[in-house]
């Protein structure tokens, strides 16, 4: 880890590395990150939907400029998509061709290197460096409990286990990065190996700074303006889901390219579509449009 | 270290107080609490915050009541906090709230977002309550008060001394984080129950193999480097001469540091600069009759220099820090053998030049010529921002 060490001193060159590539952090996120990094230990991000957690897997990977490997998870997903896998086929042309020739076949010999297929987990276990790579296990929460229970492994020890080749452990254990939208509540087993951070939604502030890096073209008081908006929208009860940074975004992007350029404008209620997804969360926010727009 | 046990034990207690206020602490947490610690060195309580957060909660629903505990220890608890929040962070407060800026507007009502500099990007993120910002401000700046970056960024040469004495306030995040650490390590032996002594005695359980905690440790830190600083004072320096003595002032207050000023001939003003007030400190140096304002032979000074102090051990290992227009009137070649004589006792040489900020600067003069080769660092230095810079490589 000591190339990271140099390379990270503190919390703060973290904070300024993901700046500088479009991805804006608070004291908080970062010193989670640097923790990950400099500790070596998994993180578990959580975070309405759209504030920014997988983006912050991808941005550490950048800034450390290392391999991402991703495993986007879900309902059913199981080790042998996410571990390694056997490649049967070839196992069963061996056995045709050992057959063919009549030699003799152990199992073995089937069950060996040249038959593993790699999953992105023992791939990044075995990664060759030169620096460790970022694995981002996101939407944690989609897989289910048997799942959950493989990954012990990998955070707890940082090893693989493949019964018939014994336990990897790579020269480069990766940086493990886990996102949650906490759709249901993880095993306690996986938290405890977790540091944890909880992304909240960005300050109206913080927000304006996304939006400038994310929609260089669009107008700062444009910006500015839906950036306070979309924090006063969140503040507006019964709605089903809050808009995340990521619809903020094509929120300015829509707004940018109809040429609107006032919040005020009578055209920007019929562009909700682009902020909120589901028509009664849309008119709820039209009926109190008002307040939305006002100061 | 008689503290240590303590120290310790502080540790075995926070965690034991979420314990019993309801929080779910795995025993894991604890060593993982101890290793960030060990990692990130938090100097301010809301480094400490996330530092402590991170590792040992494990869910969002948990925010609450770590917030209610880590409050009540180090929050309410005011003077007997166990980690100290430097005071160089306090005229920054001032600052702030006379300026109306968001840092003063944030939160007001969350302690833990009032520490210092680290203003709206970092403290606990919160619903934004308060829309005055300036769009206009990168995130990475803190965000206080306009009138106060607008001075951070303005020439020296444009500011009166009223302005320059303000530096201690003007200097960003990096400053007072340098200063903060400084002042920490100082004060260590002096009083009881600080920051430092929480990590060292962190560090010496570990050593003697308290089972408190199996971590990875972080290799001693090395020694603060010495510094030395050459000022020149001559006639083209003139309206930088007092801020950067300002300047210097404040990193004595911090540092091992050693302070000489040249114009035709060199003056050793290390004790003028060790004066309790700047105002001291710059009538020190002023009465000194030093060749204030004549012309420059930067290189004979350099030589006297060497010749002086080099070989007594002053340059060795130390940063080396020049304020100079490299408006040399001698030869450049032999300014380059000063210079070369200079690198290879120093372990870095940083030269502000104040010109270097001046749009379309190339160091065509002879003197920054013949120095170049030998500076591990060109900066401007011509503003308290552009002096931040110096505080990084420090
Ligand atoms: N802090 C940030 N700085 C810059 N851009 C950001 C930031 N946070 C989010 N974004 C932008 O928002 C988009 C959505 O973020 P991302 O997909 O990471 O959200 P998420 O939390 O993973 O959402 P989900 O839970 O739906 O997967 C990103 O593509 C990125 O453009
Ligand atoms: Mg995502």
């Amino acid at each position: 880890m000591s190339e990271f060490e140099s390379l990270f001193p503190d919390v703060e060159s973290v904070r300024l590395a993901l700046s500088k590539v479009g991805y804006l952090s608070d004291l908080g996120l970062a010193t989670a990150l640097f923790c990950a990094v400099r500790m070596g230990l998994p993180l578990l991000l959580e975070g309405e939907p759209g504030v920014g957690k997988t983006e912050a897997g991808k941005a550490l990977s950048q800034i450390l400029d290392t391999q991402l490997v991703r495993l986007q998870c879900y309902e059913g997903i199981n080790s042998s998509e996410a571990v390694y896998e056997w490649n049967y086929s070839r196992q069963l042309l061996s056995i045709r061709l050992a057959e063919h020739k009549g030699s003799n076949l152990v199992e073995q010999d089937l069950f060996s290197e040249e038959f593993l297929i790699e999953r992105p987990i023992l791939k990044v276990i075995r990664h060759r460096g030169p620096r460790p790579a970022v694995l981002l296990i996101d939407e944690v929460d989609r897989s289910d409990d048997e799942f959950e229970a493989f990954l012990l492994e990998l955070l707890g020890e940082g090893t693989v286990t493949v019964p018939e080749l014994g336990t990897f452990k790579g020269e480069y254990p990766p940086i493990v990065i886990l996102t949650s939208n906490r759709t249901r509540d993880l095993h306690d087993a996986l938290k405890r190996r977790c540091m944890y951070h909880w992304i909240d939604y960005p300050s109206t502030a913080q927000a304006v700074e996304i939006l400038r890096i994310r929609v260089k073209s669009a107008s700062i008081p444009l910006i500015t303006q839906v950036a306070r908006s979309v924090n006063k929208i969140r503040g507006i009860n019964h709605l089903q889901k809050l808009p995340g940074i990521a619809e903020a975004i094509n929120w300015v992007n829509a707004l940018h390219l109809l040429e609107i350029a006032e919040i005020t404008d009578v055209r920007v209620p019929s562009t909700l579509g682009f902020l909120l997804k589901y028509r009664e969360d849309q008119e709820i926010v039209a009926s109190e449009w008002e307040k939305v727009i006002g100061n | 270290m008689r503290h240590d046990v303590d120290l310790a034990e502080f540790t075995e207690r926070f965690t034991r107080l979420l314990k019993i206020s309801g929080l779910p602490l795995a025993h894991e947490r604890a060593s993982m609490f101890i290793n960030a610690l060990v990692t990130t060195e938090p100097a301010f309580i809301n480094e400490l915050y996330w530092c402590a957060r991170v590792t040992l909660i494990s869910s969002k629903d948990e925010v609450e009541i770590f917030d209610r505990v880590f409050s009540s220890i180090f929050i309410d608890a005011g003077r007997e906090m166990p980690i100290e929040i430097s005071d160089v962070s306090t005229p920054l407060h001032r600052d702030a709230r006379s300026s109306n800026s968001v840092e003063a507007g944030i939160g007001a009502n969350n302690p833990l977002n009032s520490v210092g500099t680290e203003s709206l990007t970092s403290g606990i993120s919160e619903q934004d309550s308060n829309d005055e910002f300036d769009s206009q401000n990168e995130l990475n700046v803190p965000m206080v008060a306009n009138d106060r970056e607008v001075l951070r960024h303005r020439n020296f040469a444009e500011l009166d001394d009223a302005q320059t004495k303000e530096m201690e306030l003007l200097l960003g995040p990096a400053a007072v984080r340098f200063i903060a650490r400084r002042s920490a390590r100082d004060k260590t032996s002096r009083r009881a129950s600080n920051r430092l002594d929480v990590r060292s005695s962190l560090r010496s359980a570990s050593r003697s193999g308290g089972d408190l905690i199996d971590l990875r440790y972080k290799t001693p830190k090395l020694k603060q480097r010495s510094i030395v600083v050459l000022i020149d004072i001559s006639g083209s320096m003139e309206a930088y001469v007092n801020p950067y003595l300002n300047f210097v002032h404040l990193l004595a207050k911090r540092c091992s540091i050693e302070v000489f000023t040249f114009a035709t001939r060199l003056s050793r003003v290390t004790r003028e600069l060790h004066s309790a007030t700047v105002e001291r400190a710059i009538g020190e140096v002023a009465s000194l009759k030093l060749d204030w304002l004549s012309g420059t032979t930067i290189a004979s000074s350099f030589e006297q220099f060497l010749n002086d102090y080099g070989r007594r051990g002053v340059v060795r290992g130390a940063v080396v820090l020049v304020f100079s227009d490299g408006w040399e009137s001698g030869d450049p070649s032999f300014l380059g053998e000063q210079m070369r004589r200079l690198s290879l006792l120093a372990h870095k040489i940083i030269w502000a030049n104040p010109r270097v900020a001046n749009p379309g600067f190339i160091p065509s003069t002879g003197g920054m010529k013949a120095v170049l080769p030998y500076c591990d660092k060109l900066i401007s230095g011509h503003s308290m921002a552009a002096l931040e810079d110096i505080i990084r490589e420090l």
